[in-house]
């Protein structure tokens, strides 16, 4: 738990203060596990913060819905993935 | 030893608080457009004093301490160059700018700009959008719309919108954006942005275009706005692609310039 409360102030402390790509490793990181909302609303803030979203087709392709299809893919993923614990 | 497995949960179907989100996300993105940027007003009127700490820090001696000696002695040396350049080409401009100023005094065309001077606060690369947060808002007298150019006078975008303090500047490189041209030898063109301070634009095949040329703003003061860096020109296609690359870097801007009333 305090992995992934760690993960994400990280996460939205890197979006206003570092490069974008930063931002896109750390939401990979919490979406390998576990189903991460915050990803999204992290993809929100961008839009909102930098974007300059005005018509329907911007809203469309734009990080919310990357945010979003990222998660349905490592949902998919995590789906297909076994993981071992070792005692 | 032992290896267990972790407990499978069904992940055939995706999460109902997923769809939810996402269409509160996408309700809010409505929103805000509707409302004029209200709520990105809001968030970016919250983040700007970290953006200025930030700049502030980065600006200070404190802020060397984060940049490694071999990048500093990299960037001393381009520099230096870069100067050595800039000194060759800068002996013929006062007489061109003298002579470009007696032409226009001549034809009845004075042009007298007021400029405000503004700190990068967030450089396009934080995003990929291709906008910048400037320290200048509603509190000076700048509106929506001013043009926004990089020392000494290449202009990079408009302000595309304002908040109390800060505003976003779209730059014309943003991707698919289009802004009117002129390239010397052709006339009038469509720059369209493809990001990161590059452009292109589509001319028909016989358009005499060179590498070098100069790409400029339909206005009084013929502003350079790019560079051409490549051709692409294909024998069965009817048009060629010009690839326009911008004279200065966009990434490390630290000041901008808000020509005002443009």
């Amino acid at each position: 738990m305090w992995i992934r409360l760690t993960l994400s102030i990280l996460l939205f402390i890197s979006i206003l203060l570092l490069p974008w790509w930063v931002s896109g490793i750390l939401a990979l990181t919490l979406l390998i596990f576990r189903p991460a909302y915050e990803v999204i609303i992290a993809g929100l803030l961008i839009d909102l913060l930098y974007g300059n979203v005005e018509t329907l087709p911007e809203m469309l392709i734009s990080f919310t819905t990357g945010a979003a299809a990222l998660f349905i893919v490592m949902h998919i993923l995590r789906g297909r993935l076994i993981f071992y614990e070792y005692h | 030893m032992n290896f267990h497995q972790h407990s499978r949960r069904d992940n055939r179907y995706i999460p109902r608080a997923f769809w939810m989100l996402l269409i509160l996300s996408l309700g809010i993105l409505f929103l805000n457009t509707v409302t004029n940027q209200s709520i990105s007003k809001f968030l970016r009127s919250i983040a700007s004093p970290i953006w200025r700490v930030e700049a502030r820090v980065v600006a200070s001696p404190l802020g060397a301490y984060f940049l490694s000696k071999e990048s500093l002695l990299k960037e001393n040396k381009e520099l230096k160059n870069r100067l050595n350049e800039a000194k060759l080409d800068l002996l013929l401009f006062p007489v061109l700018e003298s002579e470009n100023k007696e032409l226009k005094l001549l034809l009845g065309r004075v042009s007298g700009d007021t400029r405000l001077l503004a700190t990068v606060l967030v450089p396009p690369h934080r995003n990929k959008y291709d906008t910048l947060v400037i320290d200048i808002g509603e509190d000076q007298p700048v509106s929506k719309g001013d043009l926004v150019v990089a020392h000494p006078n290449v202009p990079i975008g408009i302000i595309s919108s304002l908040n109390g303090k800060t505003a976003l500047v779209s730059l014309f490189s943003d991707p698919d954006r289009e802004t009117n041209s002129l390239i010397s030898g052709v006339g009038p063109t469509t720059l369209v942005g493809l990001g990161g301070g590059n452009f292109k634009i589509e001319l028909p095949r016989s358009a005499v275009v060179n590498v070098g040329d100069v790409v400029r703003l339909p206005d009084l003061e013929s502003r350079v706005v790019g560079v051409v860096g490549e051709i692409e020109a294909n024998p069965t296609d009817a048009f060629k692609k010009i690839i326009v690359n911008s004279p200065i870097n966009i990434f490390s801007l630290r000041f901008v310039e808000i020509v005002v009333g443009n």
